[in-house]
C-alpha cells in the first residue's frame, strides 16, 4: 500500500505541474523523493532487523 | 525533452510488458526503480508543461535548470536503488531476479538508464546557452498533451498493479508470487458463499 501511495503522490505531482505553481511542485517533488528514499531504507535495513 | 520523457516512459512500458505479458511480478526494489524513473521524467515534463510565457513567474532559463536538476537528483537515487539490486545478485551462480533482456537483467539495464539520464541532463545543462527552449504562446502543443497523457496512464497502471500486488499489506513481499488483492477478494468471496 505504501508503494501504491508513492505512485499516487507522483500522479498528484504531475497534475500539479499542469497548474504551474513551482512551490507546490517543488514541495511534492521533495516529498516523493523522501518517501522513495525512506522505503528504500526500509528494504535496506529490514534483513538486518533494524527497520522502522 | 519529449524524447527524454517518452524514452523513460518506453522503459517503464517495457517493465509493464514483462509484468503482464511474461507474468513476472515486480519486487519491491523494482517498484522503487520505477518510482525513481518517473521522478526523473518529471524534470523534462515540468519544462514542457510550463512553457507558456504569461503564466510564469520565472524566466525560461530558470525553469530549464530546475527541470534538469530534478532529473539528476532522482536519477542518482534510482541508480543507488538499482545498484543495490545488482549487488544482491552479484555472487557467481546466482540466477538473479526475473528474466534477462539481451543478457542483462532489468535492474542492470536500470543502472544504465539512470546513468544515461544523469549524463544527458548534465550535458544539456552544460550546453544550456544553446538549448533553452523559447517561451511559447499560451496553450500547450499537441505533443506535450500526448506525452502528458501517456505518462499519466503509465503511472495509473502502476498504481493499480502495485495495489493489486500488495493488497492490504503495508509492504510488497520480497518475492511476490501472486496479486495479493485479487487473492484476498477471491478468498473473501468463497467465504461468503
Amino acid at each position: 500500500m505504501i508503494a501504491a501511495g508513492i505512485f499516487i503522490l507522483l500522479l498528484i505531482l504531475l497534475r500539479t505541474m499542469h497548474r504551474g505553481s513551482w512551490r507546490l511542485t517543488a514541495t511534492l517533488y521533495l516529498l516523493s523523493l523522501i518517501a522513495i528514499a525512506l522505503l528504500f531504507n526500509h528494504h535496506l535495513t529490514e534483513s538486518l532487523g533494524l527497520s522502522f | 525533452m519529449h524524447v527524454q520523457v517518452l524514452g523513460i516512459v518506453g522503459v517503464l512500458c517495457g517493465a509493464l510488458f514483462y509484468q503482464f505479458i511474461e507474468g513476472e511480478f515486480p519486487c519491491p526494489l523494482c517498484l522503487l526503480q520505477r518510482m525513481a524513473m518517473m521522478a526523473a521524467a518529471m524534470g523534462p515534463m515540468y519544462i514542457l508543461l510550463n512553457r507558456q510565457a504569461k503564466a510564469q513567474e520565472s524566466p525560461a532559463r530558470v525553469r530549464f535548470m530546475r527541470g534538469y536538476g530534478m532529473s539528476i537528483v532522482a536519477a542518482a537515487l534510482g541508480m543507488a536503488i538499482a545498484a543495490r539490486q545488482v549487488l544482491l545478485h552479484i555472487m557467481p551462480g546466482d540466477p538473479g531476479y526475473g528474466s534477462a533482456v539481451m543478457g542483462w537483467h532489468l535492474y542492470t539495464w536500470a543502472v544504465v538508464v539512470f546513468a544515461m539520464v544523469i549524463i544527458v541532463s548534465g550535458c544539456t545543462l552544460f550546453f544550456s546557452n544553446l538549448l533553452v527552449p523559447p517561451d511559447l504562446t499560451p496553450g500547450r502543443s499537441r505533443w506535450t498533451r500526448f506525452t502528458s497523457i501517456v505518462f499519466t496512464v503509465v503511472i495509473l497502471v502502476n498504481v493499480v498493479s502495485t495495489f493489486s500486488e500488495s493488497g492490504l499489506r503495508l509492504f510488497v513481499p520480497d518475492n511476490p508470487t501472486q496479486y495479493q488483492l485479487i487473492d484476498e477478494v477471491e478468498s473473501e468471496l468463497q467465504r461468503s458463499k
